[in-house]
């Protein structure tokens, strides 16, 4: 908005940002070139780094610099990831077929967690939006704000063991864990989001004549839009973190759970292929997520 | 486009024995001072002052957004309790919603107030031409530059047919070339639509361009110091926007306009 050129009213625009009616096609072009070069550029560095660090691990393991029962060379996580998702001989020379691990395939245990976390996330915003509206708009956020900020700094082990004596040993408290491990972020981003509602934005729509409800849904909902998906992002997170407490006590299939079964059983080839998926998983759940963003805030960071 | 000020209505602004203090830190802070003003229907107010004289005060208690210390506000004298549809603003810094593309926004108070689709439709195309704005229809406001983004929230205004605008420096931010575009353009506006317009400017030139009538209000607590009109005719007729800063009465009221500012300032 620091627009000091002159405006002819025909195509003059701010920072040559729009896109124009007429003309300027080479120019767009040209930066669409650059941006894919500088794609190109990063994809570039991110796979030399990552063989880069799978050559170091590699070495470390080669010249046996550390026992393989605490650091296991890639080939035999690699290994192990391979046998979790087939079916094998329960151990060498036997004719006992087993069905990967724990009788999933290791993306089973992966789909079961994603359920999970879904389940926990949805309702997390299913619950956490309309609170933070209230909490944000009326006396309710002053009463609420000491419970939330108690639930938030709560680390999910120290309360694991009450969902399980409340809820069972079964999905339901597993699904409670990571819903009260999603929401307060939920809650608190969108606290912040109506917070952050331009006094002047809603003052102008009620000139216009909009109702209470409207000016809810005209401006208030949508201007609080980002917020609530920076804390959905962040409320995912904190259920990718949760996922392996929530899994310790019969938590399978899911990919938490097997982590800590194959921890205990000294599995550490199978505990970092796991450790690898759940990064990985993550990784594209937020990349998803950031797309989401980019596609229904698109004036993020311009108005 | 109509030579005279036709006034589609009947609706005076009343504002008597106004005064209005903030409390900043515990201490109360005067903002403005007894005004007793009256605004007749289509006249084209401007209310020129230094910077934080309390000019945007006075509009914000005409538009509703708060409720004065003392004394009243009534519009068709019904007092004002809250921002309503018949009293549009414009303002300072250009409010659209980014979510929403200039089109949807200039057509955002006909939809609040459902009006129907084929009127609807036709009166956003007609404001969008007004203000040059029909190639951007689609673009988002932040695609625009800042004079776009004024003329959109004028059109999104002037679309929901209000009886009074109330115009906040809305060129403020504005280059000077862009600014006396947009005078021009809102002059014929106004001249064409006959709407009561209360315009804050600390501008003495655009005060006696755009004004019917020129207000002065000097600073901490505002008062009214100078009280003009500013109708300004070349040869028995109403000056043509682009002859008016030629005319000896145009450079002999911006005179008397920038006295009153400065000896306002003066302290008493």
């Amino acid at each position: 908005m620091t627009d000091t050129s002159v405006d002819t009213g025909a195509g003059t625009t701010a920072g040559g940002r729009a896109p124009q009616p007429t003309g300027g096609n080479g120019a767009a072009a040209l930066e669409r070139r650059a941006k894919r070069a500088q794609r190109l550029r990063r994809l570039g560095l991110h796979t030399a780094s990552l063989v880069g660090l799978i050559l170091v691990w590699w070495l470390v393991t080669r010249l046996e610099l550390v026992r393989p029962l605490y650091l296991p060379s890639p080939g035999a996580v690699w290994d192990a990831f391979v046998t979790a998702n087939t079916d094998h001989p329960v151990s060498e020379g036997s004719d006992r077929i087993v069905r990967g691990e724990q009788n999933y395939y290791l993306w089973e245990h992966l789909v079961a967690s994603l359920q999970r976390i879904a389940i926990g996330v949805a309702a997390g915003v299913v619950v956490g939006v309309p609170l933070g509206l209230l909490m944000g708009t009326t006396w309710l956020g002053v009463l609420l704000e000491p419970y939330l900020n108690f639930v938030r700094s709560l680390p999910p082990l120290a309360y694991v063991g009450l969902l399980i004596a409340w809820f069972g040993i079964g999905d339901t408290s597993k699904i409670w864990l990571l819903f009260l491990a999603a929401f307060p972020p939920i809650a608190v981003a969108t606290i912040s989001g109506v917070k952050g509602v331009r006094e002047d934005q809603v003052n102008a729509v009620l000139t216009l004549g909009a109702s209470r409800r409207q000016t809810l849904t005209t401006v208030v909902l949508p201007s609080t839009l980002p917020e609530v998906l920076t804390g959905l992002r962040v409320g995912v997170g904190f259920a990718w973190t949760t996922v392996v407490a929530a899994e310790i006590d019969n938590g399978i299939p899911g990919i938490g759970g097997l982590a800590y079964l194959a921890g205990g059983q000294l599995r550490t080839d199978l505990v970092i292929a796991c450790i690898i998926v759940i990064g990985f998983a993550a990784i594209a759940l937020d990349l998803g997520l950031k797309y989401l963003e980019r596609a229904l805030v698109p004036w993020r960071g311009k108005a | 486009m109509a030579d005279a000020v036709r006034t589609p209505h009947r609706q005076p602004v009343e504002i008597a024995g106004l005064s209005h203090h903030f409390v900043v830190g515990g201490a109360e802070v005067p903002a403005l001072d007894r005004i007793d003003l009256t605004i007749e229907p289509g006249e084209f107010v401007t209310l020129a002052g230094p910077s934080g004289c309390g000019k945007t005060t006075l509009l914000r208690l005409l538009a509703g957004f708060m409720r004065p210390s003392e004394g009243t506000v009534s519009v068709a004298g019904e007092p004002v309790r809250g921002p309503s549809e018949e009293r549009g603003v414009v303002f300072q810094q250009a409010t659209l919603f980014p979510w929403l593309s200039v089109r949807r926004n200039v057509e955002l108070g006909l939809r609040l107030r459902k009006v129907d689709k084929a009127e609807r439709e036709e009166r956003t195309r007609q404001h969008l031409e007004l203000v040059g704005l029909t190639d951007f229809a689609d673009h988002r406001p932040y695609e625009l530059s800042g004079g776009m983004q004024q003329r959109c929230q004028i059109a999104r205004v002037l679309a929901n047919d209000p009886d009074i605008v109330l115009m906040d420096e809305p060129f403020g931010a504005l280059d000077a070339l862009t600014r006396e575009r947009l005078q021009e353009e809102l002059l014929e506006i106004w001249r064409a639509t006959g709407k009561t317009v209360l315009f804050i400017t600390h501008s003495v030139d655009e005060a006696v361009f755009l004004g019917s009538r020129v207000l002065v209000m000097s600073p901490r607590p505002g008062r009214i110091v100078l009280d003009e009109s500013a109708v300004l005719t070349e040869n028995g007729e109403r000056a043509a926007p682009d002859h008016l800063r030629a005319l000896p009465r145009f450079v002999e009221l911006r005179e008397a306009v920038r006295e009153a500012i400065v000896a306002g300032q003066q302290p008493a």
